[in-house]
């Protein structure tokens, strides 16, 4: 950036001159005793003669100072500027720095900062996710090419085969499972309209929701109860995705459960929400790894849960549906115990 | 020759060995870091193979810590992770190769050969002591020209013993590099499939290829 250029800064002294100059012929003529005189005097171009040099060397005076005190005021703008064309997708870790920044600068820096801060942070959020993604989609393309590609190599039997059929169907509805899921998250987020909203009777709703979860129960014989308070409430819901929540809640419940636990879901209507409480037997989550729950693709015991099956898209979606729903989840835990999550849904008025 | 394959997905691992074990290599296998770094240093291994991400750690950790040690076992590294970045962190922590999933077995099996060759000075694939021939490549084994039926055990001791030519392999070398993590070493089975080996190459010439040396062990020479 320069600050000075020749040409610009003529037209500039020249304009600045001219007011100068029609400036002085004001005061003069209201100032002098015989205003027809004076007027007299200008036309006939006696002060412009009298106060040509003077008025163009105040006009070149002036022009200085104000360009000393732009550029003053420029230092802080022209090293954000610096800054700014530093930054990359690569590299969003410059932040502008500067000692002592009056008010106006100072406002103007943090606001700069908090901008690349936010940048910053989506940016490692989508490279992180981008890593993830693609982890858990070549995880099963790899398996599906290296099964066929050994399967291929010799003469086999037929159940060799078959086995590896059954993986590769396997593997591929799981990327499947991925990317629907990935898809859903991605909708919420940026198209929540789709929802389709209807006043619902709570109580029926998750009666409902009980009676399929006992055949989701059955090969694990782990028992489910339900409790609810004889008057029901009704809430504001997208019954698809309301529904959608609650069962990958108690997808996961049944997941982390050992054979014959048990599962609970509770109902309480307090002061305009109700409470249900999703309770199981199961194997219980670390207090650390409870923030995390809701990241993608987490999955707690890892190592524990290597056959286990499911997206790690599962609480995501949930917590992504609580959210549209103006609900809120939480999660309660003790390692060994079991696990409660509490979700919290705003009811509509009697 | 003596693989450990480091990998968490279970599936994954499954078919990797599988493919391994049909190239006679012998593996063992960890699916956690922790599992990794015990059998790392109980065990002398030709190879190392570590998938990055780990439950209970990374990847990257492992290959610190067999580096720290001074031992310089190859390392592959395969994993889904393809930036350059991950590249040049994981070959810059030590790793000797680097892999992207999905890969082809084909190119996975001929970098398992070209790291296992590394050490040697001639890089071939084909091991020749007298009139004795082994092909990595194929697998065929042959003396004087006549083909020799072997089977994966005998072919693995019979690579071990012909990489080592003119050297002598002691028992616990044999076990460590051409038997996995269930092998009995109280048991004589060594003894056994080197006699077998024996019956196969020597039975029919009249200059035999593998002495023993008593109390030690075995060596392969003209």
């Amino acid at each position: 950036m320069r600050i000075f250029k020749f040409k610009t800064d003529l037209v500039y002294i020249a304009i600045l001159s001219i007011f100068l100059f029609v400036y002085s012929c004001f005061i003069y003529a209201l100032t002098s005793h015989n205003i027809n005189e004076a007027i007299n005097n200008i036309a006939k171009g006696h002060i412009l003669a009298k106060l040509f040099i003077p008025v163009l060397i105040a006009a070149a005076l002036l022009y200085l100072v104000w360009k000393a005190i732009v550029r003053h005021i420029m230092k802080p703008v022209k090293k954000i500027a610096k800054i700014a064309e530093k930054i990359t997708h690569e590299d969003l870790s410059a932040r502008v720095d500067i000692k002592n920044p009056n008010k106006e600068t100072k406002y103007l820096i943090s606001a700069f900062n908090d901008m690349i801060s936010r940048l910053e942070s989506s940016f490692r959020y989508i490279v992180e996710s981008n890593s993830y993604i693609a982890h858990e989609l070549k995880t099963p393309i790899a398996i599906i090419r290296g099964e066929a590609e050994i399967a291929l190599k010799k003469e086999r039997d037929n159940e060799e085969y078959k086995k590896v059929i059954s993986i590769a169907l396997d593997e591929s509805k799981k990327m499947l499972k991925t990317i629907e899921d990935l898809l859903l998250l991605t909708k919420m987020t940026y198209r929540p309209e789709f929802l389709n909203f209807e006043n619902i009777d709570l109580n029926q709703f998750l009666n409902d929701i009980y009676e399929q979860s006992k055949i989701l129960t059955v090969e694990k014989n782990i028992s489910v109860d339900i409790n609810a308070p004889e008057i029901s409430e009704r809430v504001k819901a997208d019954g698809l995705s309301l529904r959608r929540l609650f069962f990958n809640i108690i997808d996961n419940a049944i997941k982390f459960t050992p054979q014959n636990g048990r599962i609970k879901i509770d109902i309480k209507y307090q002061k305009k929400k109700a409470v249900v409480s999703i309770s199981d037997t199961g194997m219980g989550i670390a207090e650390e790894d409870i923030p995390k729950l809701f990241d993608k693709f987490f999955r707690a015991n890892k190592e524990k849960n290597r056959y286990a099956p499911g997206s790690g898209l599962g609480l995501p979606i949930a917590q992504s549906i609580a959210e549209l729903h103006k609900a809120k989840i939480i999660v309660k835990s003790t390692l060994g115990k079991g696990s409660t999550f509490i979700l919290e849904l705003p009811t509509l008025p009697h | 020759m003596r693989i450990l394959l480091v990998e968490d997905e279970k599936r994954m691992a499954d078919f990797v060995t599988k493919g391994l074990k049909e190239e006679r290599y012998v593996i063992d296998v960890a699916y956690k870091g922790e599992d990794a770094i015990f059998l790392v240093d109980i065990n002398a291994y030709d190879l190392i193979i570590l998938d990055l991400m780990l439950p209970d750690t990374n990847g990257l950790a492992i290959c610190k810590h067999i580096r720290n040690k001074k031992m310089d076992t190859p390392i592959l590294i395969i994993t889904a992770k393809d930036s350059v970045r991950d590249k040049v962190k994981g070959l810059d922590f030590g790793a000797d190769d680097y892999l992207t999933k999905p890969f082809s077995f084909d190119e996975f099996l001929a970098r398992v050969r070209a790291l296992l060759r590394r050490k040697r000075a001639d890089k071939m694939s084909i091991f020749r002591v007298a009139d004795l021939e082994l092909n990595q490549l194929t697998h065929k084994v042959k003396r004087a020209d006549r083909e020799i039926d072997l089977t994966s055990k005998e072919y693995a001791l019979l690579e071990y013993l012909i990489m080592n030519a003119n050297e002598v392999v002691t028992r616990t070398m044999i076990s460590e590099h051409v038997w996995n993590e269930e092998f009995d070493s109280l048991s004589n089975i060594i003894d056994v499939f080197v006699n077998h080996l024996r019956n196969k190459i020597d039975k029919d010439s009249d200059k035999p290829l593998i002495h023993t040396i008593h109390g030690t062990g075995y060596i392969l020479k003209e």
